[in-house]
């Protein structure tokens, strides 16, 4: 009885262990490759010649993810722009089983757990987002784009510029292997530094009061044609706008210069007024005291 | 102080003034807000053998590939797809030979005809394009597609292990 006991414990520790292994195996045969982005900005108003960033974030979930992501970033933006990223591409290389394999990367991603609560102090290059899930907060890795907008953007234009994720795993056996990708778009609307609002057209009072059925047809054709000149228009209007205003600031500091010369020139020294009523008013009092002794 | 020469001063301050704000090239961004959008998506397994294959006759693979949009994404997703020829030393078989559709279980080989056929270029999966029993666009939240793949080798096509590699890509839907 005690024999059978003991036989029946060791056939069940066995069969655990057995299946464990096998559950650890199956998970090693079929890995899962996983790829997790954030992008919080995707669009932005910028004057011309601005400075701006956005960030990117990468993660994977140790419950989705099992293979680390070598993630190679490329961009795309309007010429004469100049757009880079941080961190850069370089290269890494890497023992895969024992195999040492070279590879171009901005950064990598490795699988992490969520974790209920942000660690302190944190993981240095580690950011702590909450899962839409609700299940915890992802260790994220930051990928940060850098934009410089030319001066001679044009204001009023959009543009894109794009932003493509490519993540690559290693240790793939078969006829066909995956990698991931992901692109991310971001707009940039450039205005002017100084917001202005001018009336373009008069309001034809005499047309509409004339016309009554004929007009009201021109009218609705026109607002429907207006759409899209209004805004071409408005844009070369703002842009002879600030022509206008900068030649007439020109001109206000030429008559300012002007007027400093005027008034260097021929208003008289502030002492000499002064001096010369003081001078007067000696001269004045000493022909008082000539008379009064004359007429003593 | 002369009287003259603090006019001078102020006329001269007060112009610096226009000419400052002529000359001032201000510049600023502004960011518009809007809620994060989170993308996480699991391919699994990470790659797939296909059956040993005669020229002129196709095999579809017995495995599929699982995508899935996880519960760390806030938006559904569309599936994109493409891929670079097969290469075995230095013979190649044409990406387009390789057929792909979304199903639960393995379709029939006739399934697998044009025009789901995957290209070098990011082809998009679509109602018309890919999805079968399942659909690879519009994946919801938490959801998981079966992708399966059959290639056809040409008449003519040399003897070799032939290998390539897809990218699947994962967009907003």
């Amino acid at each position: 009885m005690k024999n059978r006991f003991v036989f029946s414990f060791i056939f069940i520790l066995f069969s655990l262990i057995f299946i464990s292994i096998a559950y650890a195996q199956t998970n090693q045969s079929e890995p899962k490759l996983s790829f997790g982005s954030i992008q919080y900005q995707k669009a932005a108003t910028a004057t011309p010649g601005a400075n701006f960033s956005f960030d990117l974030y990468f993660f994977i979930d140790q419950e989705y993810g099992t293979r680390t992501a070598h993630v190679q970033l490329g961009l795309n933006y309007p010429e004469g722009w100049n757009v880079y990223v941080i961190p850069s591409q370089k290269q890494y290389s890497w023992n895969i089983s024992g195999i040492i394999v070279n590879s171009t990367e901005n950064l990598y991603v490795d699988p992490r757990p969520l974790l209920q609560s942000i660690p302190e102090p944190g993981e240095e290059g580690i950011y702590y987002i909450a899962s839409p899930s609700g299940r915890g907060y992802l260790q994220a890795k930051k990928a940060t784009i850098y934009v410089e907008i030319p001066k001679d953007a044009k204001i009023g234009e959009s543009y894109q510029i794009s932003v493509s994720a490519k993540a690559n795993y290693f240790g793939g056996e078969g006829s066909i292997m995956f990698s991931q990708s992901r692109s991310f778009n971001f707009d940039v609307k450039i205005v002017a530094p100084q917001y202005t609002e001018q009336l373009v057209t008069e309001p034809k009072e005499k047309a509409t009061e004339n016309t009554t059925n004929a007009s009201s047809s021109n009218v609705s054709s026109n607002t429907s044609g207006i759409t899209g000149e209004q805004t071409s228009g408005n844009q070369s209007i703002s842009y002879q706008q600030n022509q206008l205003d900068m030649g007439m600031y020109i001109i206000i500091a030429a008559v300012i210069v002007a007027l400093a010369i005027i008034i260097t020139k021929y208003i008289p020294s502030s002492q000499k007024p002064y001096k010369k009523d003081y001078e007067k008013e000696i001269k004045k009092n000493q022909r008082s005291k000539k008379n009064d002794k004359n007429m003593e | 102080m002369e009287f003259r020469y603090a006019i001078l001063m102020l006329v001269l301050l007060f112009g610096m003034g226009f000419v400052n704000a002529a000359t001032t090239y201000s510049t600023s961004v502004s960011f518009s807000v809007s809620v994060a959008e989170f993308i996480d998506v699991t391919v699994s397994p990470g790659s797939i053998t296909l059956p040993t294959i005669n020229p002129t006759e196709n095999g579809t693979a017995t495995t599929p590939i699982v995508v899935t949009n996880t519960a760390n994404s806030n938006v559904p997703i569309t599936i994109s797809v493409n891929g670079s020829n097969f290469v075995s030393g230095s013979n190649t078989i044409a990406i387009t030979n390789l057929r792909m559709r979304a199903n639960s279980a393995m379709p029939d080989a006739s399934a697998f005809v044009d025009p789901h056929f995957i290209s070098t270029t990011m082809q998009s999966c679509s109602a018309s394009l890919y999805s079968l029993g399942q659909n690879c666009y519009n994946i919801p939240v938490g959801s998981s597609v079966n992708l399966w793949f059959n290639l056809y080798v040409p008449g003519g096509q040399p003897a070799g292990t032939y290998t390539t590699s897809l990218t699947i890509k994962a967009d907003r839907a």
